[in-house]
């Protein structure tokens, strides 16, 4: 009877114990399960800026054989400038130097007597009188969000030695004084995409010559 | 055999044609490109110390390029802050801080550097915000018929320099045109008047008649010392044609200011010139309508001239005539 009492009672507190033991476990899981604390999950986006030329830093003009009228060539630049910076972008062209002639040597092939103000079709004089070379650049007009410079219109395409066109062009500023292509203070444009022209007229009074400038084209976000 | 020939010439071809296609497509996108961050350092010096600092340049392109580092002043003016790198004639020249271990460095298709350089801060430097740019510039020196193109990236940094210094800034206006062109434009001025430089922050939402979100604008622009900035929320591809209200907020030195909404029509030139002809066409269909009446138009309208100017012509009969009688009775 002792030992039947003895079982009942380590039945009794057996089962009170495992009793206990599961309702912890429950309570601690339940527990675990109401106090846990959001994640806050973080991460920064650096700001970048990216600007890309299609024509891996050379654009290079097809030669010209000249005529007393002047003839031109022309040739296309595929310029692109992204950025994610909430601040908006400018995008700017100007000569790195203080000069804005092409160079061969000695000899120079001035700029487009037009203005960025008011671009016009290139100009040589007639057989070998001056001017004898003028040369310049073309962006084609554009609208959206953000300011463009709407001033050209259209530009040509690429030209190899033909008679004088159209086209308007503007002189590419000197150094320091750049000219604004594109500016924005919006976040939402990420990526500024166009095609600048550069052109080259020359008549018979041009020494013949390679003729070279570099061109900056220059993105900073405002 | 000369069937084999042509098996050969006709396999040879299948299988190099892709080559040369692969050929052309890669040499048409080759390409020169730079990435740079940060886009703008904005940090706190005390006078005299030296602080080292690091630029990231990526070059994501398929060409490989030398590239150069420097640094300039910085400064703008107008209230659309027309940036200048020169230096201003009796100003401290603030790149003159900024030295480089190389100038030049050259980086691989691919490849990121990390560039360090040093800012060291005069211990004259005066309390307040000074400015300067950081230039990363490709350096070809190509020697073609035609053009060397420079891909240039800027990050401006905005140093303050610790001391006693005025901070203070105004809300100056918020305007939005009634009647636009696409796209819709309002205009945000804010004014510096303190001697450093302070962040401002604009938030804007366009809503349609109904209430419903269209677009929300927002950016973030530093302020500098004793300038006017103004900052144009622009919708971009704003429709043709629709009623709008646009409202905000603008934040800066802990102060929020509420932009009101403001109700704008925007019209594009076509839906313009399409109102004009309807209104041209109204206006012409009245005067068939009143012309081609059968006269009726005309006789209605006489009628009534007639009914008012016997309405108004009677009192005046009535008048004269009391007045008649009491000169009589007199």
């Amino acid at each position: 009877m002792n030992i039947s009492i003895k079982n009942l009672k380590r039945s009794i507190f057996g089962l009170i114990s495992i009793t206990s033991i599961g309702l912890m476990g429950i309570a601690s899981a339940a527990n675990a399960y109401t106090s846990s604390t959001a994640n806050t999950i973080t991460v920064a986006v650096n700001p970048i800026i990216n600007i890309s030329d299609g024509n891996s830093g050379t654009t290079t003009l097809s030669a010209i054989t000249p005529t007393g009228a002047g003839r031109m060539s022309s040739a296309t630049d595929a310029l692109s400038v992204t950025t994610n910076d909430v601040g908006g972008y400018t995008v700017t062209i100007q000569m790195a130097g203080a000069s804005n002639n092409l160079v061969s040597g000695s000899n120079t092939l001035a700029p487009s007597a037009a203005t960025t103000a008011v671009p016009a079709a290139l100009v040589v004089g007639s057989g070998t009188a001056a001017p004898t070379g003028a040369w310049g650049f073309c962006v084609p007009s554009a609208s959206g969000n953000g300011t463009y410079t709407t001033t050209f219109v259209t530009c040509d395409g690429a030209n190899s030695s033909v008679a004088m066109t159209a086209g308007k062009y503007a002189p590419v500023p000197i150094a320091g004084a750049p000219f604004t292509l594109f500016n924005t203070s919006s976040s939402s444009v990420g990526t500024y995409a166009t095609t600048v022209t550069f052109a080259a007229a020359v008549n018979n009074g041009q020494a013949s010559g390679t003729y070279t400038a570099s061109v900056v084209f220059t993105a900073i976000a405002t | 055999m000369k069937n084999n020939y042509k098996k050969i010439m006709v396999a040879l071809v299948t299988f190099l044609s892709p080559f040369a296609v692969l050929s052309q497509a890669s040499a048409a996108t080759g390409s020169q490109q730079l990435e740079i961050t940060p886009t703008s350092l904005v940090a706190s010096f005390d006078k005299g110390t030296t602080s080292t600092e690091t630029i990231t340049v990526i070059n994501p392109g398929t060409v490989g390029n030398d590239i150069k580092i420097y640094a300039t002043p910085f400064s703008v003016s107008g209230e659309n802050y027309s940036q200048n790198f020169n230096p201003i004639p009796n100003a401290e020249n603030v790149s003159n801080w900024f030295s480089f271990s190389k100038s030049i460095y050259h980086i691989d298709a691919g490849q990121t550097l990390e560039i360090p350089y040093t800012i060291k801060v005069p211990s004259s430097a005066l309390a307040g915000g000074h400015y300067a740019t950081i230039f990363v510039e490709t350096n070809n020196s190509a020697n073609i018929n035609g053009v060397v193109i420079h891909d240039r990236l800027g990050s401006i940094a905005y140093l303050t320099v610790n001391g006693p210094v005025k901070i203070s800034g105004n809300f100056l206006s918020w305007s939005v045109p009634y009647l636009q062109r696409p796209d819709l434009t309002a205009s945000v001025r804010v004014q510096n008047t303190g001697g450093v430089h302070f962040q401002s922050t604009l938030n804007a939402t366009i809503q349609d008649v109904f209430g419903s979100t269209k677009y929300k604008f927002y950016t973030q622009h530093e302020i500098l010392p004793q300038t006017i900035r103004q900052i144009s929320p622009v919708w971009p591809k704003t429709p043709s044609f629709g009623l709008y209200k646009i409202s905000g907020s603008i934040q800066f030195l802990d102060q929020t200011v509420k932009l009101p909404g403001k109700y704008v029509l925007v019209m594009s030139s076509f839906v313009r010139m399409i109102v004009l002809i309807l209104i041209l066409l109204i206006a012409v269909w009245i005067v068939v309508k009143i012309r081609f009446s059968g006269g009726k138009g005309s006789q209605m309208m006489s009628k009534l001239t007639n009914k008012k100017t016997v309405k108004k012509a009677a009192p005046k009969k009535k008048l004269k005539n009391k007045k008649t009688v009491k000169k009589s009775k007199k």
